[in-house]
């Protein structure tokens, strides 16, 4: 089973409904056969912009994250469960993939990255110069 | 040709185109004949009943001439035949000789050829034999890395398999739940923090804000 990371947002909520709201989520988790494996809290934050959910506005929310294993059609199953819950803002499933250090693979590359289309940029523009130059050329001897 | 110029002098002139046609070539004297009249012209009322004296012939000449035309004929006959003769003997012998030399060539070829084929025979048997070796170098390799790989992946499964096991004895129980719950709840991890050069964390945007105080046990 892979690995999962549910990241949620609660609203701002006192601290019985806060541990209430976090057990439902977990259990959404539960009902789908999935297994938690560990539980972050990242505190009440002010959020990166205005949040809408459940006809209500959000300035503020409860950054948690949920680790868990399950089958791969959790993420999917979640979206129903999570809907009706009012008391989420926001949510999201990732997968929690093994962190490659970067150079380990593949060109390693620093600074600015070089642009592979830079050359036929350059061509494309001069073709398109002589285009307009043999254009206005016509339009010369026309006129 | 001598003959024919003699007699051509001595003959009249009427002969003498009948002549230098049969000297010339073979082919009949064909005089062009113009400013004929069209065929709906009727005769010359002058020439109605008109009938032509035969040209008078000197006998004896005629004959003579018939005679000596006759030899003369002869003559080219002999030599026009003994020209050819001559003529298809030569190419006989040419065609032999081409031949004959047409036969060592291909058998110089031949023989060249053979050369080559041994050669080239040798250096692909090599080339073959060496090929053959490289093949089943590379396969005897290749088995190696296989084996050596299918080691590696047990070993990094069993890695795996361990490391999940030492892992699940850290999950979350259902039953447990509500006390992990509270635990988190009390507990709050902030990432957005800056590291010094001595290893000093510096905290960002709220570093004063923890638990809320709602949230705090009572």
């Amino acid at each position: 089973m892979p690995t999962y990371e549910l990241a949620v947002i609660f609203k701002s909520l006192q601290r019985p409904e806060f541990a209430q709201a976090i057990k439902r989520s977990c259990s959404y988790v539960m009902e789908q056969g999935g297994l938690i494996r560990g539980m972050e809290n990242l505190g009440l934050k002010p959020l990166p912009y205005k949040l809408r959910n459940h006809g209500q506005r959000f300035n503020e929310g409860n950054y948690i994250l949920i680790r868990f294993d399950g089958k791969t059609d959790i993420p999917a199953q979640l979206e129903g469960s999570f809907k009706y819950d009012t008391d989420v803002i926001k949510k999201r499933v990732f997968l929690e993939e093994k962190w490659v250090p970067p150079c380990t693979t593949g060109p390693c590359e620093f600074g600015e990255l070089k642009n592979p289309d830079h050359e036929k940029g350059i061509w494309w523009a001069r073709v398109r110069r002589r285009f307009v130059r043999s254009e206005r050329r016509k339009a010369q001897k026309k006129a | 040709m001598a003959s024919c110029l003699r007699l051509l002098v001595e003959t009249s002139l009427k002969q003498q185109a009948l002549l230098v046609s049969a000297c010339t070539s073979r082919t009949p004297l064909v005089q062009s004949v113009r400013f004929r009249k069209p065929p709906w012209v009727p005769v010359a009322k002058s020439k109605e009943f008109y009938v032509r004296k035969p040209t008078p012939v000197d006998q004896e000449e005629y004959e003579e001439l018939k005679a000596r035309y006759r030899f003369y004929r002869s003559e080219v006959d002999s030599v026009r035949q003994f020209l050819a003769q001559d003529l298809s003997a030569r190419q006989h012998n040419l065609e032999d000789q081409d031949l004959r030399a047409d036969e060592a060539e291909v058998s110089l070829m031949m023989q060249h050829l053979q050369e080559w084929n041994t050669h080239v025979a040798a250096v692909r048997n090599e080339r073959q034999l060496q090929e053959q070796l490289d093949h089943e170098q590379m396969l005897k390799e290749r088995l190696a890395n296989q084996e050596k790989q299918r080691m590696l992946d047990a070993e990094r499964a069993l890695a795996e398999l361990e490391e999940k096991e030492a892992a699940a004895a850290s999950f979350i129980d259902p039953d447990k739940l509500d006390e992990a719950i509270e635990k988190l709840i009390d507990s709050r991890k902030d990432y957005n923090f800056a590291i010094t050069k001595s290893g000093e964390k510096l905290f960002g945007e709220y570093p004063d804000r923890k638990t809320p105080e709602s949230h705090k046990q009572s």
